[in-house]
């Protein structure tokens, strides 16, 4: 393998969870890793998210990843040698609409075909696991082998354990451009100097499209920006992810409630990296929660903030090696399942990279699966909601 | 989809915004007002006594007594307390009282809660008239009941009149030290020492004539070693400076007044976008102003004790209400209601206080004094439970930004928002790294900027394209 001075033998553009996992896995396999984040690791969306690590999905194409990613997140603390307050909680899911309860349904086939283990609740059950629930839940459902854990910590794992495989990390360091000669490969730009590589990892979230403009492929991706609360701590009520009325929530372990979700801003991929949470949006969630969970109405909210997702046009993700340049690689365009998909996700991209294929079926979620002439409109709110009001559920 | 001006044409607009009605405030809302502009005057007092609980915005230490919760007894208190109120009522200025703002956007949008609802306003021209406060430092046993800050004490000693300490020993002998310890002794309690790290006493000659006249004892190079006492404030342990543990000095009272020093509350201006930076004659973080008090953000102007911090005039309310006249002054003549103000002979907000670095060499000084005494197991972070060695840790493990910190410590993270914690990291930070104070950033302020809860938060009134907006939201998609 040839190398630039202080190059290396791949090079993962973006320390978000994505990234940091990848370059981790990719470290570990035996690979000489640098990391390159415009700012710090962990800082964006995959700091500041809900803090689900869910071990199941509602997309078939995603739903491997899901089953791989709990997987590694149960022993996620020893492997990385660092805590990340990950809790098998399981997840509880309130069905408050009858589009919520047809909704559910679909999502109760997946998982049995999938083997995924569930238990019917009822607003008793519900309220087994959350006592503060509305009464006007029509259903809800537990799967156990679901959980939680903290994003900032987890992301300062990652970090870490990425230095203790020996990997480098250069922060505040933005790719301009990546090199190629002959149609491989060579390196990135960036505002630090030439990085020489053979192998570019795209995990930069978001901004996945503008790195891979680069190499003049088009990636549909969209930056779509959500907003979360966090109240004063209470007492434990439950471990349990949960959701409802467009929300998703979770008790963290010091006791604070965390939600968010409902309603979204799409952003300009060419703008500014981050927008503050509004008070506009900030009251739209509020007003969900207490909605859901009256209960819980006295909490004092102490902080909010906003992150910003990677939608695509299905809302499934881009895994995988590009047919050109040779040697580039993209692992972004999680939307909202980034943080929880982030160790099955690393671990795919490293065993494509590394064992020239995965050895669970990410088939997809291949990245140039729309083609090359991409007849692509940017996805509005609505597009994010494809999911399941497209012509196969018929829900609308 | 998400039409923000549609929404925003629904809010509460108001040409000029005020916020904080002490003797800035009020001057800069009465002058706009004279000048014939529409004004609203937002000030949070009276203060729910849970939120004062949580020591917010002031490190109130549990001294409060249980009248703070007759709302409207206290409503009476403060408005008797601030007769301007009372006149710019009559001239026409919408006061909203016990009104906290929890969100103060870049264009102009403040979000308000009244402990009922929560609503919006929009104005063309803001006054930050925020005010500043409490300083805290550190020491054994500083999370007990009484221990507090001289902003809170004299709060509810005059405001609220809710003052429940009865014989109190003020820590730091400036203007504020002595201005708290006086109006104590004017409230009928007892002061029974006066303790500052600083050799000499940093007040004004006349404050410590009238101390020595009420015969309060002034303990200088002297510092803290433990608050005493089980739960509540029995007693302070303090000892020579730099004497290694000698020569201690035990002191019977119930209060611990922090009166080290202010800072500059600056949250507001912060999410508004305004520059701030960092200067040790003004208190700590202060908006860069011009020569009208306006700030980065031409809509925001600041005045008193927000645009810095210094105790000579926390005292004394001459020079806020200069400041106060002068931004609304400046605001008429923005706005074409007035003609510009004659300037000859003000000072700049920038250059107010510019090279004094005293302010912040009085807190250096009790650190420094402070770390003689305490060790790894201090707690910095009251809420959360941080010790100095838990941050010291994570500093030497490569996080020397305090928002990185705070990610991996949860230091200010907790109930009281990092008010009582943020300038001690900000110091450990910058002794920890060789680095001067200035060169540590700012720790970020998130809203809301007041504990709001959620049930008077959400949004009650909202329309029915903004309902739909939320229905059939795929919630597995987010995690």
């Amino acid at each position: 393998m040839t190398r630039l001075r202080d190059g290396a033998d791949v090079v993962v553009v973006g320390g978000g969870v994505i990234g940091l996992s990848t370059a981790y896995f990719l470290a570990k396999g035996g690979m000489d890793v640098a990391l390159v984040d415009r700012g710090i690791p962990g800082w964006e969306a995959s700091g500041r998210n809900g803090g689900w690590a869910v071990g199941y999905d509602h997309d078939d194409g995603r739903m491997p990843l899901a089953l791989k990613s709990i997987e590694i997140w149960k022993t996620l603390d020893d492997e990385l040698e660092s805590p990340t307050e990950f809790v098998l909680g399981g997840s509880v899911m309130v069905a408050l609409t009858e589009m919520d309860s047809v909704y559910m349904a679909h999502s109760a086939d997946l998982k049995e075909k999938w083997g995924v283990e569930t238990q019917d609740l009822d607003l008793q059950g519900i309220r087994e696991f959350l006592p503060g629930c509305t009464s006007r839940a029509l259903a809800g459902v537990f799967v156990p082998e679901s959980g939680q854990a903290n994003p900032q910590l987890t992301s300062q794992a990652w970090v870490w354990g990425i230095l203790r495989e020996g990997g480098r990390i250069h922060e505040h360091t933005t790719v301009t451009g990546v090199t190629t000669s002959g149609g491989r490969v060579t390196g990135v730009e960036t505002t630090s100097g030439h990085i020489g590589a053979d192998k570019v990892v795209n995990a930069a979230g978001p901004y996945a499209r503008v790195i891979a403009e680069m190499v003049e492929h088009t990636l549909p991706i969209e930056p779509v920006r959500i907003e979360i609360l966090c109240t004063a701590p209470a007492p434990p009520m439950t471990t349990a992810t949960f959701g409802g009325m467009g929300l998703y929530c979770r008790q963290a372990e010091k006791g604070h409630f965390h939600f968010g979700g409902g309603r979204y801003e799409r952003m300009d991929p060419a703008g500014p990296a981050h927008k503050p949470t509004t008070a506009l949006m900030t009251r739209g969630i509020a007003k969900r929660f207490v909605d859901f969970m009256p209960g819980l109405g006295h909490l004092p909210v102490l902080r909010t903030w906003a992150g910003i997702m990677d939608v695509t046009p299905d809302n499934l993700p881009f895994i995988g090696r590009l047919g050109h340049p040779e040697g580039m690689y993209v692992n972004a365009g999680f939307g909202g399942v980034g943080f929880s998909n982030s160790p099955g996700a690393g671990k795919a991209l490293s065993e494509v990279i590394l064992d020239g294929e995965c050895s669970f079926d990410i088939s997809g979620l291949a990245p140039e699966r729309f083609g090359d002439d991409l007849d692509y409109s940017p996805p509005m709110v609505g597009s994010f909601r494809r999911a399941f009001q497209d012509d196969e559920l018929h829900l609308v | 989809m998400f039409d923000l001006d549609r929404e925003r044409a629904r809010q509460e607009r108001v040409q000029v915004a005020v916020v904080g009605a002490g003797p800035a405030g009020v001057s800069a809302a009465l002058t706009a007002a004279r000048a014939g502009l529409g004004v609203a005057l937002i000030d949070e007092h009276p203060i729910a006594t849970d939120v004062m609980a949580q020591d917010i915005p002031l490190f109130f230490g549990q001294r409060m007594l249980a009248t703070t919760a007759n709302r409207g007894l206290m409503l009476e208190r403060v408005t008797a307390n601030n007769p301007l109120i009372a006149e710019a009522v009559d001239a026409g200025v919408d006061v909203k009282l016990g009104t906290s703002v929890w969100s103060s956007e870049p264009d102009g949008t403040l979000g308000l809660a009244d402990g009922e609802r929560s609503w919006l306003l929009s104005y063309e021209y803001g006054v930050f008239a925020t005010g500043a406060r409490d300083l805290c430092l550190a020491f054994d046993g500083w999370g007990k009941a009484g221990v507090m800050g001289a902003g809170a004490a004299l709060a509810l000693m005059d405001r609220y009149q809710a003052f429940s300490g009865r014989r109190i020993v003020a820590l730091g002998a400036g203007d504020l030290g002595l201005h708290v310890a006086l109006r104590a002794i004017e409230h009928g309690l007892e002061v029974a020492a006066i303790v500052d790290a600083g050799a000499s006493p940093g007040a004004r000659p006349e404050l410590l004539q009238r101390a020595e006249a009420e015969g309060i004892p002034v303990y200088g190079s002297h510092t803290v070693r433990r608050a005493l006492g089980p739960d509540e404030v029995e007693g302070l342990q303090i000892a020579p400076v730099g004497n290694g543990g000698g020569g201690t000095v035990e002191i019977e009272c119930d209060t611990v007044c922090m009166a080290i020093g202010m800072a500059p509350s600056v949250e507001l201006m912060y999410w508004a976008g305004v520059e701030l930076n960092f200067e040790p004659g003004r208190g700590g973080f202060a908006p860069a102003l011009n020569e009208d008090l306006r700030t980065t953000n031409e809509k925001i102007y600041v005045a008193g004790d927000a645009a810095g911090f210094t105790e000579g005039r926390y005292v004394d309310p001459a020079h806020a209400e200069e400041q106060g006249a002068r931004a609304g002054a400046a605001i008429a003549a923005a706005s074409g209601a007035a003609s510009p103000p004659d300037r000859r002979g003000d000072a700049g907000g920038r250059a107010d206080g510019a090279g004094d670095g005293a302010v912040v060499d009085a807190r250096r000084a009790w650190l420094d004094s402070l770390s003689l005494s305490k060790g790894a197991d201090t707690v910095v972070c009251l809420c959360e439970e941080v010790t100095r060695g838990d941050v010291l840790a994570t500093v030497r493990r490569g996080a020397g930004h305090p928002d990185h910190l705070k990610r991996l410590t949860r230091a200010g993270m907790g109930h009281c928002q990092g008010r009582r914690c943020r300038e001690q990291i900000q110091m450990i930070v910058s002794d920890s790294t060789e680095s001067a104070l200035r060169e540590v950033p700012l720790a970020s302020y998130r809203p809301p900027f007041r504990p709001v809860p959620l049930a008077v938060l959400a949004n009650q009134d909202e329309t029915d394209d903004e309902r739909a907006l939320y229905e059939g939201t795929p919630y597995d998609e987010i995690t």
